[in-house]
């Protein structure tokens, strides 16, 4: 199959392997150089640091403020983290001792990452697997017409902004006088009629369930556009060797998305360990400390508390959470783009 | 035919601009807020200095509770601009959140006075953020006339000195100028109560036994086995006056202790209630209970032993504050076994609100956004009897349209000690005090059952107690809990001509335009206007509607309040527990392992922060020992 990429700012067609050639890392192209060239394996040619300074200099003021604004606060972090440090206040240098005193001793490290994973973990179950179904669904329409409304039709709520679909969640539909508890008083189950969000039993479990049916058009096109690449001659290929329905769909479909899904994997693992809004804006992680993360505590002792030292020494235990996940998640999570790539 | 589409398109873009930017007036008005915010500053102004007055004064702003939009400081401000030319002043809003505050401090680029509250003050007094006032109130008000109130004292102005004065850091110096005051109160469906035939409770046991009653929703059993009719206009309800007479129907009336409706407004009431099928007795939120209701029911259980662990007398504050423990005392009291699991006072306090949040609403988030409850909607629906509210309330209830019922505004009872169950034994306060369904689990083994009640309190572990008294109760009446509402702080930004207090021109002005705003007819018409708040300064009218506040005013003021004083992470940590605990989420054993910890953290940063010495404590503890030998419920030192 051949595919249109643009290199050096020229045109080409390539196929499969030599897009893969391509994007091997610069020590394996090396070995193929001095090859004479061919359809399969075009000459690169390398520009010199000269001849694209210009380039190297248009880049220069976004990398800058990339650093002053990304990189440099990441570093403060990690140097504040061995102070004990208020803002306006005096700095201490304490060493290990915020770490050690969040992971020891702070009463709530252990009940946030246990509520952190506990969320995390329903978010991948359920982004993972509900739009990839509708993504399917869809792109199984014999109308493009019909596969285009959809697509919009799931696309649309996406325009309201999250914060007013929570708070529409949080008081509409799980509030105290909300949709569930009129609907149970109603019913004449006025006893089961709580707050949601208030309870101990049901805060958790009544966040995990904010945005049912977690149809969400962003990953339903991401999904869709991967379910697109997939080469029809591969579904007939599949219907050959009498694959069809879900095991067509479990076997073809789902190892060519991977790449989508390890995409949506991280993005929804990352924004499950730093990510705190939902809570910050429902629940504030109470009742007590229930529906907590380390986020959220991590932007009280900061901003409430003023312990910048320790807030910073618990964002750089997210960091470090997310960076060996992310390790974790290249080593061994591969999609099919990576095994081709070995 | 594509110009026909492509008009079509370029007509629905126009249309959606202008549904997106439609015309608007523009609003000439001086008390615009744009042009509050953007005031020419004159040429001859030499001093400029920056203001938030508050949200509740801000001008230009249009709170809920005002009626027009709001420009009483921008009078003030004119007229001390007329009368000192070479000074501007400018309007600033402000964020609320405490990170705006910090970052602007921080960078000394916050307004120069600021309205901000004592807790986000206290926090920060060591960073050199704020101005220490104390040398300007003790000074006189240079615009005051003589003989008036502040000629001699700026102090002298204000007319509720505790807590005016109870303001002052734990640096014991004075940052906040309490320009009025707020109240808490419990607001009730009056009508409600007259139905149900009953007076506004002066104890505690008839208040719980109120509220029980109003959760029974007696309109409701009365209505299934009665059929009576609605009405609605007044010649409605003579026409339903005669069914009084009917002995059936006055006969269940009576049996269920409640009134014949009589007006327009209490048949409204009485099918209203009728028809819920829950009513919830007191409207409150974890906020509430976290801060006023702790306060509250802290004072009543340890009023009494005041003399004996009252360690510090401020010389200038004592006076006013008459026994007041501050910081330092409950840091000090905490190492003693005080507010611990160890303290049996403190137990009881969580105790009794355990019993009071029986009547409560089910949902305590005090967030409607975050599924809690919407305490004033509830109220004003009648799904709420009770609400716990403040004077901020007032002018919303009044001009309400939706109000249809009669409502006054009470405050808690007290609470009525039963110190005599303390020197019975376990085994008569089991047999003739606790109701039978109330036995302690595990329950007390025989040789226990022969300790007095204080004994075992003491040695062994809390017993079960009747929900309505308390073994150690004052039998005060309940103090004051609300206190300073607007506060005015000088920021570090106000003497930043020279960076000396002492020799800044700027500050100078800043200090007399705080001076200036005090005097009561530049006071009147900003409180007035927007009346949530109750005036602190003499010869300024209140507004009727918020004269019952002004009663609970007079109360003595709070033993001591534990919200706000000690660092945030407490508060943070003490309110989400709370919470926790009150939604049967943790054991009050589970909840009091917290709270020591807490404590015990909060004091240890305190001790730290402030370098605290108690070689004078333990000197005068020892001198009070006497005292507290005659005292019930003192912690003693056996882990409970």
């Amino acid at each position: 199959m051949l595919i249109d990429r643009f290199v050096d700012g020229k045109a080409h067609n390539y196929t499969r392997q030599s897009l893969s050639q391509i994007t091997k890392p610069r020590s394996a192209r090396i070995v193929s150089r001095g090859r004479t060239p061919s359809p399969n394996h075009p000459m690169q040619t390398y520009p010199t640091l000269r001849s694209s300074l210009s380039l190297y200099l248009l880049v220069l003021p976004t990398l800058f403020l990339l650093a002053i604004f990304s990189f440099v606060p990441v570093m403060m972090a990690f140097y504040n983290s061995f102070y004990e440090y208020e803002v306006g206040g005096e700095r201490t240098w304490v060493g290990f001792q915020n770490y050690i005193d969040y992971l020891t001793a702070d009463p709530t490290a252990m009940v946030s990452f246990v509520n952190m994973a506990l969320l995390t973990l329903m978010a991948i179950v359920i982004r993972l697997t509900i739009p990839l179904v509708v993504a399917k669904l869809i792109h199984t329409l014999p109308n493009e017409r019909h596969r285009y409304l959809y697509r919009l039709a799931f696309l649309i709520p996406t325009v309201v902004p999250v914060v007013a679909v929570q708070l529409i969640w949080g008081s509409l539909i799980l509030g105290e006088t909300g949709l569930i508890n009129t609907l149970l008083e109603n019913l004449g189950y006025e006893d089961l009629a709580h707050g949601w969000l208030s309870d101990p039993n049901t805060a958790l479990i009544a966040l995990a369930c904010i945005g049912f049916p977690w149809i969400t058009g962003f990953e339903v096109l991401i999904y869709y556009a991967g379910l697109s690449n997939i080469p029809e001659s591969v579904h007939e290929a599949a219907q050959l060797d009498s694959a069809t329905g879900i095991k067509k769909f479990l076997l073809i479909d789902v190892p060519l998305v991977l790449s989508q899904i390890k995409l949506i994997f991280m993005l929804v693992l990352i924004n499950g360990i730093q990510g705190f809004e939902l809570i910050f804006i429902l629940t504030q992680g109470g009742p007590g400390f229930e529906t907590y993360v380390p986020g959220l505590w991590m932007y009280e002792n900061a901003f409430s508390f003023q312990k910048m030292g320790y807030a910073s020494s618990i964002g750089v235990i997210l960091f470090v959470v997310i960076f060996m996940l992310t390790l974790l998640n290249m080593k061994y999570f591969k999609s099919a783009e990576d095994m081709q790539g070995q | 035919m594509p110009i026909f589409t492509y008009t079509f398109r370029v007509l629905l873009l126009i249309g959606a601009a202008y549904l997106l930017w439609p015309p608007q007036e523009e609003d000439v008005a001086d008390n615009s807020l744009e042009r509050v915010l953007n005031r020419p500053v004159p040429a001859q102004a030499k001093i400029v200095f920056e203001f938030f007055p508050g949200n509740d004064y801000m001008p230009g702003l249009l709170p809920p509770t005002a009626t027009e939009k709001l420009r009483g400081f921008l009078d003030v401000a004119e007229a001390f601009e007329a009368r000192f030319p070479d000074t501007a002043i400018r309007f600033r809003q402000a964020s609320a959140g405490r990170e705006w505050v910090v970052t602007q401090l921080a960078g000394g680029t916050a307004p120069d006075i600021l309205s901000t509250n004592v807790e986000d003050v206290w926090q920060d007094v060591h960073k050199g953020w704020y101005l220490p006032l104390d040398e300007y109130l003790e000074a006189p008000n240079s615009f005051v006339a003589e003989g008036a109130p502040g000629a001699e004292q700026w102090w002298d102005q204000f007319i509720y000195q505790a807590i005016s004065r109870g303001k002052a850091a734990p640096d014991g110096k004075m940052y906040n100028l309490t320009y009025n005051m707020v109240e808490t109160g419990i607001l009730y469906n009056k009508t409600a109560l007259d139905l149900l035939r009953v007076d506004y409770p002066e104890t505690w046991a008839e208040m719980m036994t109120m509220l029980e009653r109003i959760q029974a929703n007696p309109f409701a059993q009365l209505m299934a086995e009665l059929n009576l009719p609605f009405p609605r206009t007044p010649e409605e309800v003579v026409e339903a006056a005669h069914l009084a007479t009917n002995p059936n129907i006055a006969g269940t009336f009576n049996r269920q202790g409640i009134k014949y409706p009589e007006t327009v407004r209490e048949w409204h009431t009485f099918h209203t209630l009728a028809q819920r099928s829950s009513v919830v007795p007191m409207l409150t939120n974890a906020g509430s209970i976290a801060d006023w209701g702790t306060d509250l029911l802290f004072d009543q259980l340890y009023y009494n032993i005041l003399p004996g662990i009252d360690l510090k007398q401020d010389p200038k504050r004592e006076p006013y504050l008459e026994g007041y423990l501050d910081w330092d005392e409950i840091c000090f009291l905490n190492q003693k076994g005080f507010f611990t699991k160890r303290d049996p006072r403190y137990w009881e306090l969580y105790r009794l609100l355990k019993e009071w949040r029986r009547t409560w609403n089910k949902s305590l988030s005090g967030d409607a956004r975050r599924g809690g409850t919407d305490l004033y909607k509830e109220f004003i629906n009648q799904r709420g009897i009770m609400m716990w509210g403040g004077s901020w309330h007032v002018n919303r209830l009044i001009n309400d349209p939706d109000m249809d019922f009669d409502w006054d505004v009470g405050y808690l009872p007290r609470i009525e000690p039963s110190a005599e169950w303390l020197k019975m034994t376990v085994q008569d306060f089991l047999d003739t005090v606790l109701p039978p369904n109330q036995r302690p689990d595990p329950p007390v083994s025989s040789l226990d059952m022969a300790r007095t009640v204080d004994q075992y309190l003491r040695y062994v572990g809390p017993l079960p107690m009747p929900r309505d008294k308390s073994l150690y109760a004052s039998d005060v009446d309940m103090c004051v809990i609300g206190g300073a509402a607007i506060q005015y702080t000088v920021t570090n930004s106000a003497f930043n001509d020279t960076g000396d207090p002492k020799t800044s021109k700027k500050l100078e002005r800043v200090i007399q335009f705080l001076q200036f705003a005090t005097l009561p007819e530049y006071s009147d018409p900003v409180v007035n206007e927007n009346p949530v708040h109750i005036p602190n300064i003499h010869g300024v009218p209140i507004t009727r509607v918020l004269e019952p506040f002004t009663r609970i005013l007079e109360r003595r003021y709070t033993t001591t309040k534990w919200m706000f004083t000690f660092d945030n992470r407490y508060n943070r940590v003490y309110e989400r527990m709370l919470l926790l605990y009150l939604e049967d989420g943790i054991t009050l054993d589970e909840f009091m392992d917290w709270q020591t910890d807490n404590l015990a953290a909060a004091a240890q940063t305190i001790i730290q922060r402030k370098k605290l010495n108690f070689d004078g404590f333990e000197k005068r503890w020892k001198e009070l020992a006497p005292l507290r030998a005659e005292m019930t419920g003192i912690p003693e030192f056996v882990d409970r």
